[in-house]
């Protein structure tokens, strides 16, 4: 009770607010969404069309809240029956059927809705909650009882239903769900979407082969929930949620420190000028061929040796392959793996979304503490994803980036390139925008070889070494040779023309 | 069908027998499923409507029927009471009225499990029954399992 006398009350904090308690909703990534959880005692509605998830949604709220004192009421209209319900609902981990009678009580009113009217349903409903006093109450689904009205022709019905029902349950201490079939242009002018304190709205994108489905939460009285479509996705564990912010949206940002991470390549450190901003998204462009993995590969090994654990993320190549390479250039990740202080990830989810794949990245990096993250390649990433999403891929890979390097960790991203011998482009992805440094290399025409340059076009930490610098792959992988080459003009392009010396020694064997 | 009928009629037997333990009938009448029946319906119909236990009633009946030919004179009730069962069964023996009670039970409780699976079934009979002994004569589980 307020006490006008009591000087906490007096004093600059002025009478303090109601604190809306926050419920669980047991969707992984759902509460972040929602701003940390449902409203307790609000009024909310899940809408989607047929196949959405919303009953499913339902029930994972249901088994995360209730309790034996306080349980959930879930009544069932119209829509599927209970026996099927609980045959398919049962399939899911988050399904407890030690619950099942005492902390969640399924109660048909189908009989009742068509044997009488409104009213009665209405009774019902305030029969069984005043007998079991719930925490949670689910009526699915609710628009069928809103379809019988309207078809009888009676709105006001409908609405002293609505009012009728909102205004009991929020007395009597529940948070409660109207589960229902909605189409996007049912929205406007249905006065229970006026009431409601929130609207979930769920939804499916068909594209090409692939179905998306998404979750929008369109009103949210009391909180910030985080605006905008995010994926969601049903697996055996029910629904989960993917935010757009990735979950990034609370947490602070770490200062960047002025420490250079070492490439494992001494000469390729000196170019950058002591080695890749720590933080930093490093882009390495190049064709087919160049040593891209190989550079990565050392990147990581070096991060490895200083103790800092890593993520290799790859789309192309499955790890044993890709560790057993590295072996080849005498980098030991095998050890590191068994230690768990490097992760790789084989992502090949052709039908994932991009979030869903981000996610995978980002709980590997919470898991391991990593310093270091790879992403081999961007190319492979993108082809890996559902055609749904890749519209969103630069977008939610800026998100990631942005998220993962302002935590402090560096990245190295790998980009294939198509290759021509004209011109040098450093991605055809336009995404320079993102990455902090740019490393390209590429093949050039030398003396009847296919030779290897590398140059860093772009440094935003600082300055950098504009030489281009011939390189070689071998038995401990990429390996930067001699200085900048001043006998040629016109690398860039690939066919350079000799403006010096006249013979020189080929930096790998020619066929005699 | 998932499990043996005749496990189920075993199952159906001992519970019969266990409510006529709690709830013993009248000196001159012999245990049935009625009583049995009669708790079942309303939980059952709470979470699946009076419409859903009468569709699953009367599917148990044609079932049973085909081995007990009696049980498919009874008649179903829209609540799903079967209305006429004690005066069909008061024209067989005693042996014959015992197979159509035991054969009924046994399907109903077969499409349960069928539905629901065995855990959620146990758990509707445990809670109208929560005495029911933890035996081999109260579980579903087939002898072969």
């Amino acid at each position: 009770m307020i006490n006008p006398t009591d000087p906490e009350n007096k004093s600059t904090k002025g009478p303090s607010k109601v604190k809306i308690r926050q419920l669980p909703t047991g969707v992984r990534g759902l509460d972040e969404i929602l701003g940390g959880g449902i409203p307790e005692y609000s009024f909310i509605v899940i809408a989607a069309p047929p196949g959405s998830g919303k009953t499913t949604l339902a029930h994972q709220i249901a088994f995360a809240n209730a309790t034996v004192q306080r349980p959930a009421l879930y009544f069932t209209v119209l829509g599927e029956p209970a026996i099927k319900m609980l045959r398919y609902q049962q399939q899911y981990t988050f399904f407890d059927e030690s619950k099942l009678g005492t902390a969640i009580r399924f109660i048909n009113l189908s009989d009742k809705l068509m044997e009488s009217d409104l009213p009665a349903v209405l009774a019902e409903i305030i029969r069984q909650v005043t007998a079991a006093n719930p925490s949670i109450v689910v009526v699915d689904s609710f628009r069928t009882v809103m379809r019988q009205a309207v078809a009888g022709g009676n709105q006001l019905e409908m609405q002293t239903f609505i009012q009728g029902l909102t205004q009991f349950l929020t007395s009597w201490q529940a948070t409660t769900f109207l589960v229902g079939e909605y189409h996007a242009d049912e929205m406007r002018g249905d006065p229970l979407f006026t009431i409601a304190d929130g609207l979930f709205w769920l939804s499916q994108v068909t594209e090409r082969n692939s179905v998306v489905r998404k979750l929008q939460i369109m009103k949210l009285r009391g909180q910030a929930s985080v605006p905008g479509l995010h994926t969601i996705r049903i697996s055996d564990s029910g629904l989960q949620a993917f935010s757009r912010t990735l979950g990034f949206a609370k947490k602070k940002e770490t200062a960047k420190r002025q420490r250079r991470l070492s490439t494992g390549i001494p000469e390729l450190d000196e170019m950058l000028g002591g080695g890749i901003p720590e933080g930093d998204h490093c882009l390495i462009a190049g064709t087919s061929g160049t040593g891209k993995s190989a550079l990565a590969t050392q990147f990581i090994a070096s991060g490895l040796r200083d103790g800092e654990p890593a993520i290799i993320a790859i789309f192309e190549e499955r790890p044993l392959g890709y560790v057993d390479r590295a072996a080849s250039f005498g980098l030991d990740l095998h050890t590191p793996r068994e230690q768990g202080t490097l992760e790789v990830l084989y992502l090949r989810p052709l039908d994932l979304s991009v979030d869903e794949t981000m996610q995978e990245i980002l709980d590997a990096v919470e898991r391991t503490g990593a310093k270091r993250l790879v992403i081999d390649s961007l190319v492979g990433f993108e082809m890996a994803l559902a055609p749904g999403f890749r519209e969103d891929f630069r977008e939610s890979l800026y998100r990631m980036i942005v998220a993962l390097t302002g935590a402090g960790v560096t990245i190295l991203s790998t980009v294939e390139i198509e290759e021509n011998f004209t011109s040098m482009p450093l991605s055809h992805y336009a995404i320079s925008f993102l990455t902090d440094n740019v490393i390209r290399m590429r093949y050039v025409e030398i003396d009847g070889q296919l030779r290897k340059v590398m140059v860093v076009v772009k440094m935003r930490g600082g300055n950098h070494s504009k030489d281009i610098r011939e390189y070689v792959i071998t038995d401990k992988g990429v390996v930067v040779i001699g200085p900048r080459q001043t006998d040629y003009i016109g690398l860039t392009t690939g066919i350079p023309t000799r403006t010096g010396r006249t013979h020189e020694a080929s930096p790998e064997p020619k066929a005699t | 069908m998932s499990h043996d009928i005749r496990k189920l009629r075993c199952f159906a037997h001992s519970l019969i027998l266990h409510e006529a333990t709690v709830n013993p009938p009248s000196p001159t009448r012999r245990a049935t499923a009625l009583p049995v029946l009669d708790k079942l319906r309303p939980l059952l119909a709470t979470f699946m409507g009076k419409t859903g236990y009468q569709a699953l009633i009367l599917r148990a009946m044609i079932m049973a029927g085909e081995e007990v030919p009696w049980l498919c004179n009874v008649e179903i009730a829209a609540n799903g009471n079967l209305e006429n069962y004690n005066e069909q069964s008061a024209k067989h023996e005693t042996d014959e009225k015992a197979d159509g009670s035991e054969i009924l039970l046994a399907h109903l409780i077969s499409l349960l499990e069928a539905f629901i699976g065995e855990v959620l079934t146990l758990r509707l009979i445990n809670e109208l029954w929560p005495a029911l002994p933890k035996d081999d004569d109260f579980t579903l589980e087939d002898e072969h399992d």
